[in-house]
């Protein structure tokens, strides 16, 4: 992950301090279980909800 | 009438008395011009006044009127716009430092709309640096204060709409939701807010990089549920400028309010929810349950089985598409976002492309059980939960609820964005209302969900909750501040 965020620290010029490298990976760590938390369901049938393709509201 | 006058005026009452002329729309602009001087100073619930062309907006909407060029019941009535929202000519910031100088050559759809309907826009009101967080502490444009409590935040991203229409500096305010920005505030601060269905609203004009693609909503912040049904109707419907615009035919959203709504029956999700409401709000949204029961509606516990899922969505989702947003000011003026931007946008850099779309295929998934949820109830009940915290609470990032101590945020982003995201993620129409207060004197959100495009029935319940309850009466107390 460090070397991914040196990167692209130095594609875009950043100029990033360890301090704040740290500060990034961090929250890249605690994000972690929301990844986890998708993978672990089944979307195998269900397409992308790229819009609100509403079919017509029900009553 | 006075200054002070304001404080229990609304647009259905006002309107009336414009068409019919009695008040004066130029009377009324300066009486609200007169108590922006007063309590900006203190509530910075403005970035933008603009006085002199209100004040000659206000003189052409009188004349108008008066030679029977009657437009709307917005003709007259004096409004404010959140500062993501393009104004030509007005400076339009997105809350950041990056676009200070930004005059658009432009309006948003949302604002030549109101212009048509006769509006007279008193200014631009203060919001979340890029509209991406919930307190209204901005590093560049000051912090926004909870008219209910100074040293408390208005929520956001829409804080400064939300203090500006409670402290009766503003008739109505226009804001975007794109994690709960309006019903966050609308909340916080005791008022009416309304996110309609995704697409309901154009939202070309808006800011880019201020809202999500798939999760942003522009919305409407007023005193009443009427004046809520009344805005939305001359901002609603299709625009070929956004192809994310809905073709649904709009309705008449006040048609509603004031039909019984005995027949309806509500639809409580206690697994999620339950874990969201701290202190009294517990208390507080048991009492508005018992109130909707006693006006007859019945209530029914649903199972969204992947309801935990949803600010996880929404996090990857909004993240990844709000940083493609930022992407050429992050290689040429990354500095001139606060640090906690610029590290929240460096890490969504970082999200693993197929994990957007994984989290638009659960996204799908939940939308399918919020519609099967909705062919056993009309609405959805919940709590906004979260009472506004103090300045200095935030940046802690634990406050104090009636003695429990809640922290502010984690991975998925802010706590009270949790009882709000589910609705930016499946884009059904969702109000708050204020359902009553903490110890702290704070107001307490009531959220009504609907089904898509029946913003009327959503309305309705919360016209109904809202007379029935009577806490829209109540005012925060402001008499003391600039005099």
């Amino acid at each position: 992950m460090k070397e991914w965020l040196q990167k692209l620290d130095r594609e875009y010029g950043f100029q990033l301090t360890e301090a704040e490298m740290d500060r990034i990976l961090n929250e890249v760590k605690a994000a972690e279980p929301l990844f986890q938390q998708l993978n672990a369901i089944d979307v195998r049938s269900k397409t992308p909800f790229v819009r609100l393709d509403i079919k017509g509201a029900k009553k | 009438m006075t200054e002070s006058d304001l404080e229990n005026l609304t647009i259905a009452e006002s309107s009336a008395r414009i068409k019919s002329g009695e008040l004066s729309p130029v009377k009324l602009t300066d009486l609200f011009l007169q108590r922006i001087a007063r309590l900006n100073p203190s509530l910075n619930a403005y970035t933008t006044v603009r006085a002199d062309s209100a004040k000659a907006e206000a003189k052409i909407a009188e004349q108008q009127i008066r030679s029977g060029n009657y437009r709307s019941p917005l003709h007259g009535i004096p409004i404010s716009i959140k500062d993501n929202l393009a104004t030509i000519r007005v400076p339009t910031t997105g809350g950041s430092k990056i676009l200070v100088d930004w005059k658009p050559d432009f309006d948003a759809t949302v604002v030549a709309k109101l212009k048509e309907a006769g509006v007279i826009i008193l200014g631009k009101t203060n919001m979340h640096e890029w509209a991406l967080g919930g307190t209204t502490i901005n590093p560049f444009f000051g912090t926004t204060r909870n008219p209910w409590d100074l040293a408390r935040v208005p929520g956001g991203s829409s804080g400064g709409s939300a203090t500006a229409v409670a402290a009766a500096m503003c008739l109505a305010s226009i804001g975007t939701d794109s994690a709960g920005s309006v019903r966050n505030p609308a909340a916080m601060c005791g008022i009416v807010g309304l996110k309609p269905t995704y697409g309901r609203i154009s939202c070309f004009g808006g800011v880019p990089g201020t809202g999500a693609y798939s999760t942003n909503h522009f919305g409407v912040l007023t005193r009443t549920v009427k004046d809520c049904a009344l805005v939305l109707q001359e901002i609603a419907g299709y625009d070929p400028k956004d192809p994310l615009s809905a073709a649904e035919p709009t309705d008449v959203y006040s048609a509603k309010i004031g039909q019984e709504i005995g027949h309806l029956k509500a639809g409580l999700i206690g697994s999620y929810y339950d874990k969201l409401m701290f202190g009294k709000v517990e208390q507080i949204f048991a009492a508005a349950l018992k109130q909707l029961e006693l006006l007859g509606m019945k209530t029914e516990q649903l199972s969204i089985p992947h309801m935990d899922a949803t600010p996880a969505v929404h996090t990857v989702v909004s993240r990844a598409e709000i940083v493609s947003d930022h992407d050429h000011y992050l290689r040429t003026r990354a500095r001139d976002y606060s640090p906690e931007l610029l590290y929240r946008h460096i890490h969504a850099l970082m999200f693993p492309a197929g994990s957007y779309v994984t989290a638009q295929r659960v996204r799908r998934l939940i939308a399918e059980e919020f519609e099967r949820a909705f062919e056993r109830v009309d609405v959805i009940i919940t709590p906004v939960s979260i009472p506004a915290p103090k300045i200095e609470e935030c940046g802690r990032g634990v406050t104090d609820v009636d003695g429990e101590k809640v922290s502010l945020r984690d991975a998925r982003g802010s706590t009270w964005g949790l009882s709000t995201v589910p609705f930016n993620v499946t884009g059904h129409p969702a109000i708050s209302v204020c359902c009553g207060f903490t110890s702290a004197e704070q107001p307490v959100g009531l959220q009504i969900v609907g089904r898509p495009f029946e913003e009327s029935t959503v309305l309705q319940v919360a016209a109904s909750y809202e007379q029935a309850a009577g806490w829209y009466r109540r005012k925060p107390r402001l008499g003391g501040i600039g005099r």
